[in-house]
C-alpha cells in the first residue's frame, strides 16, 4: 500500500489538533478548578468576615462600652459645657516663666575640682550587696567633698 | 517519491488485478490499525487525564498548600443569607451567619442510648429523653438541634458518631440584644419576619441584597433607654415609652418601649413584653394635647397672649367638671393656661374654636388616623363616636381621645418645625419610607414661632423647668394623665409624661419620655405628674445627646431667650405690662 503524503499531512495534523484540544482543555479544566478555589476561599473569607463584624458591633454594644468605662476608667461621659465650636476658641495655658540664664561668663569657666571627686559605688562592682547595704553606702557619701576643703 | 523502506512492499511482484485486491485489503488493514492505535491512544491519554492531571496532581497540589482545606468546606450558595438591618451610621442590629445544624441518620447509630448521653453531655440543655426518642426513630433525617455554637459542632465531630451529620443553616443574630427589639422585631427559626421591620421588610430582606438601613442612632437609642429605665425604677412604673425624632424630617432617632425582649430568643414569656407602648398602645396623652389646642386657638383664631380666658370655677358639662391641678380661680391668659397646664383654660380656648376646627385640626396633624410609618405594630386611635361638645372640651387636654405616643410626637414636630407636616419614619431610603413628601403645612410659620415661645416658657417659668439645659433653650409640655378604667378615671393610676424639643429658636429635635403608673416618692413628695417624672430623664437625654451628635451649647441672653416676649403676659413675669393687647410675632 501506498500512503500519500496528504493523507500522512492530514493524519500529522488531526494528531496535532488532538493534542492541542487536549491541552486547552486541561488548561481550562484546571483554571476552573483554580477559579473555584478561589470563589471558594472567597466565600470563606467572607464569611470569617461577616463574623467578625458582628463580633465587633456585638463587644461595642453602647451599654457594654459604658459599663467597662465605668469600670475601668477614671474619666465620666462628656458633658456640653466641654463643648466648644471653634478650637481656636480653647484659651491656652499661661505660658510658663523661664529660667534665668546662667551668665555666659559662668558658663565659660566651669568649676575645677580641687581633690578627687567621690563617685557614687559602682553598681556592678556591688552585684553581691544587698540593697540596703547600696542604700548605706549612698547615704555615707560626704555631699561636700566636691568643694576645696 | 520514494517511500521509506518501512512502507515498501514485499519484494515478491504479483502484477494484474490481484495485485490491485491486495493493495485494497492491505490499505483497509492499515487504516483499521491506525484507526484502533488512535482509540487507544486516546483511551490511554483520558485514563491519564482521571487518574493523573485529574485526580493525584490536584491532591498533591493541596498538600502543599496552607489553603488545601477550603474545597471540602464549600460553603452552600444555595439561598442568599437574609439582608442586614444596621442603624444610621451602619451599626449591625440584625445579621444573618451560617451556623451548623445537627440531624441524625439513625440507620447509622448503632447505640442510640450512649450517643444520646453523650449530646446531652455537650448540650445540657437537650433533654435525654427527647434526643434518645429521636435517634431510636428508623430515619434518614431528624433534626436534633439547630444552630450549633461551633465550639459544640467540634465536640459533637470528636465523638465519631457516623449517624451525626451537619447541614449549614442561617441563623439570625442581633448583636445589640433588647436595645431596639421593638422597631428590629424578630425572626422565627425559619428566618421569617415576625415583628418590626423584619416582618414588615420580610420579601425585601430574604432577597439580601441590600442593608436596610433604620434612621434609629443606637448611641441615642441606649441613652433615651437608660434614662427612661432609670426614671421607670425610681418612679416604680409598669412601662414607659421615649422617642427622639428630627422634627424637620421626621426620622425617628430613637424608640424604646419598656418592658422590651431579647430577640434572640423570643419566647412564650415574652408575649406580654412583645407589645409596643409606642406605636401599638393607645393613650390619652393628657396635657401635652394642650399643644395643638393652642396651636389651632392661635392658627384659627390669631387670639392675642394677652386674650384672657375665664379659669375662676370649674366648668361643669353633662354632669362631668372639667378642673385644673392647681387651680388659678382667675382670668388667665394663653401663656399662663400653658405655663400652669389649666384644663379649664384648655377647655375655654376648645369651646371658641369649635368641634369643627378643632376636630379637623386634629385630623391635619394626623391624630385621627392610624400612624403611618413602617413598621405593622400599630395602634388605632380613640376617637370619640359621636364627637359630642363635651368630646371637644376634654379633647382640648387630652382626655376623652386616644393616641399613640409616636404618633403625638409626630404631631408634635409638626407644628414646631414651622408647620410641616411630618410623619414618623424609621428606614432612611426614601423609596421605602412613608415619610410625607407632600410639604403640607398644618400651621402657619407665625403660629408655629408663637408655639416655641409658649413651649419654652413652660421650661423657664412652668412645670417643666426640670427640663432645662443650659444653653441648649428646651421647650415643651408635660402631661399627666389618669387612667381610664371601666369607665372612671382612677387618679392614683398615670400616664406622666413630657415631650422637649429644642433648640426651641430653630427646632431640631423632639423628645419624648412618658412613664406607665409612675408613683409618687419621698424625693418628688409624692407627686407622680409629668414634671417630676418625665421631665427630668429628658434633660438628662438633651445633656448627653449633645456631645454624641457634636452639638455645641450656646448661651443666649435673657433679653433673646424664646420666652422672654412672653413674661408681660403672666403674673410675675417681667418686666411691665400684663394682659396686652393682641401682639405680633416677635
Amino acid at each position: 500500500m501506498r500512503l500519500r503524503l496528504s493523507t500522512i499531512t492530514a493524519l500529522t495534523c488531526a494528531g496535532i489538533a488532538g493534542f492541542l484540544l487536549f491541552q486547552t482543555s486541561q488548561n481550562v479544566q484546571q483554571a476552573e478548578d483554580k477559579l473555584r478555589v478561589a470563589h471558594e476561599s472567597l466565600a470563606k473569607e467572607e464569611a470569617s468576615l461577616r463574623v467578625l463584624e458582628t463580633e465587633w458591633d456585638y463587644l461595642n454594644r453602647p451599654d457594654r462600652i459604658e459599663d467597662l468605662a465605668q469600670q475601668h476608667l477614671k474619666m465620666q461621659a462628656t458633658m456640653p459645657n466641654a463643648l466648644v465650636k471653634d478650637s481656636r476658641s480653647i484659651t491656652s495655658p499661661p505660658p510658663q516663666v523661664e529660667k534665668k540664664a546662667i551668665p555666659a561668663v559662668v558658663r565659660e569657666t566651669p568649676p575645677v575640682a580641687t581633690t578627687s571627686v567621690p563617685m557614687p559605688p559602682s553598681i556592678s562592682n556591688n552585684e553581691h550587696k544587698q540593697f540596703d547595704d547600696l542604700m548605706n553606702d549612698l547615704a555615707t557619701q560626704n555631699p561636700a567633698a566636691g568643694g576645696g576643703q | 517519491m520514494s517511500l521509506p523502506p518501512l512502507f515498501r512492499r514485499p519484494s515478491e511482484k504479483i502484477i494484474g488485478a490481484r495485485r490491485s485486491a491486495l493493495d485494497v485489503a492491505r490499505g483497509r488493514l492499515v487504516f483499521v490499525g491506525i484507526c484502533f492505535s488512535l482509540g487507544y491512544i486516546l483511551l490511554a491519554a483520558r485514563t491519564m487525564d482521571l487518574t493523573v492531571i485529574q485526580g493525584e496532581l490536584p491532591r498533591l497540589a493541596q498538600v502543599g498548600s496552607e489553603e488545601g482545606d477550603a474545597p471540602e468546606q464549600a460553603v452552600a450558595e444555595a439561598k442568599p443569607l437574609r439582608g442586614d438591618i444596621t442603624d444610621r451610621n451602619g451599626v449591625l442590629l440584625a445579621r444573618s451567619l451560617n451556623t451548623a445544624s445537627l440531624y441524625a441518620d439513625t440507620y447509622y447509630i448503632t447505640q442510640p442510648e450512649k450517643v444520646a448521653a453523650a449530646l446531652v453531655k455537650i448540650m445540657p440543655d437537650l433533654k435525654y429523653a427527647d434526643v434518645l426518642q429521636k435517634l431510636q426513630k428508623k430515619t434518614h433525617f431528624i433534626w436534633l438541634r439547630r444552630n450549633l455554637t461551633p465550639k459544640n459542632q467540634i465536640a459533637i465531630l470528636n465523638m465519631g458518631q457516623p449517624g451525626l451529620n451537619f447541614q449549614d443553616e442561617a441563623h439570625r443574630i442581633y448583636p445589640q440584644g433588647a436595645i431596639a427589639s421593638h422597631i428590629v422585631g424578630f425572626t422565627d427559626i425559619d428566618g421569617r419576619g415576625l415583628g418590626g421591620v423584619e416582618r414588615n421588610f420580610n420579601a425585601l430582606l430574604e432577597t439580601g441584597t441590600q442593608p436596610l438601613k433604620l434612621t434609629i442612632d443606637i448611641r441615642l437609642q441606649h441613652i433615651m433607654r437608660r434614662e427612661l429605665n432609670k426614671a421607670i425604677r425610681e418612679f416604680s412604673g409598669v412601662g414607659g415609652v421615649g422617642a427622639i425624632m428630627d422634627v424637620n424630617t421626621g426620622e425617628v432617632l430613637a424608640a424604646v418601649s419598656e418592658p422590651d425582649f431579647d430577640p434572640q430568643s423570643v419566647g412564650e414569656e415574652d408575649r406580654p413584653a412583645l407589645f409596643s407602648r409606642l406605636t401599638q398602645g393607645v393613650y390619652e396623652m393628657g396635657s401635652t394635647f394642650k399643644i395643638f389646642t393652642a396651636a389651632a386657638m392661635i392658627e384659627l383664631k390669631n387670639p392675642g397672649m394677652g386674650q384672657t380666658f375665664d379659669a375662676r370655677a370649674p366648668i361643669e358639662i353633662g354632669g362631668f367638671k372639667i378642673k385644673d391641678y392647681h387651680p388659678e380661680n382667675a382670668w388667665i391668659t394663653i401663656p399662663e393656661i400653658f405655663m400652669v397646664s389649666s384644663n379649664i383654660g384648655a377647655a375655654r380656648m376648645a369651646e371658641q374654636i369649635g368641634t369643627t376646627g378643632l376636630r379637623q385640626f386634629f385630623k391635619d396633624v394626623g391624630l385621627l388616623d392610624p400612624l403611618q410609618i413602617e413598621i405593622q405594630e400599630v395602634g388605632r386611635p380613640l376617637v370619640p363616636n359621636p364627637w359630642r361638645p363635651i368630646s371637644t372640651l376634654t379633647a382640648s387636654y387630652g382626655h376623652g381621645i386616644a393616641v399613640t405616643p409616636l404618633q403625638t410626637l409626630g404631631a408634635v414636630s409638626s407644628v414646631i418645625n414651622g408647620g410641616t407636616l411630618v410623619h414618623p419614619t424609621l428606614v432612611m431610603d426614601s423609596d421605602l419610607s412613608k415619610k410625607d413628601k407632600s410639604g403640607k403645612h398644618v400651621v402657619s410659620a407665625e403660629t408655629s414661632h408663637r408655639m416655641r415661645q409658649l413651649l419654652r416658657l413652660v421650661v423657664t417659668n412652668g412645670t417643666g423647668k426640670s427640663a432645662d439645659v443650659p444653653g441648649f433653650q428646651v421647650g415643651g409640655k408635660t402631661g399627666t394623665a389618669e387612667k381610664n378604667s371601666g369607665g372612671n378615671y382612677n387618679h392614683k393610676s398615670l400616664l406622666s409624661s413630657f415631650i422637649g424639643v429644642y433648640p426651641m429658636n430653630a427646632p431640631k429635635y423632639a423628645v419624648l419620655v412618658m412613664v406607665d403608673e409612675p408613683k409618687g416618692t419621698k424625693a418628688s413628695h409624692g407627686y407622680a405628674t409629668g414634671g417630676w417624672v418625665g421631665a427630668p430623664p429628658v434633660g438628662r437625654i438633651v445633656a448627653a445627646m449633645a456631645p454624641v451628635l457634636g452639638i455645641v451649647p450656646k448661651d443666649i441672653p435673657h433679653e433673646q431667650d424664646m420666652a422672654t416676649p412672653l413674661l408681660p403676659y403672666i403674673k410675675n413675669g417681667q418686666p411691665g405690662e400684663k394682659h396686652l393687647a393682641s401682639v405680633g410675632v416677635e
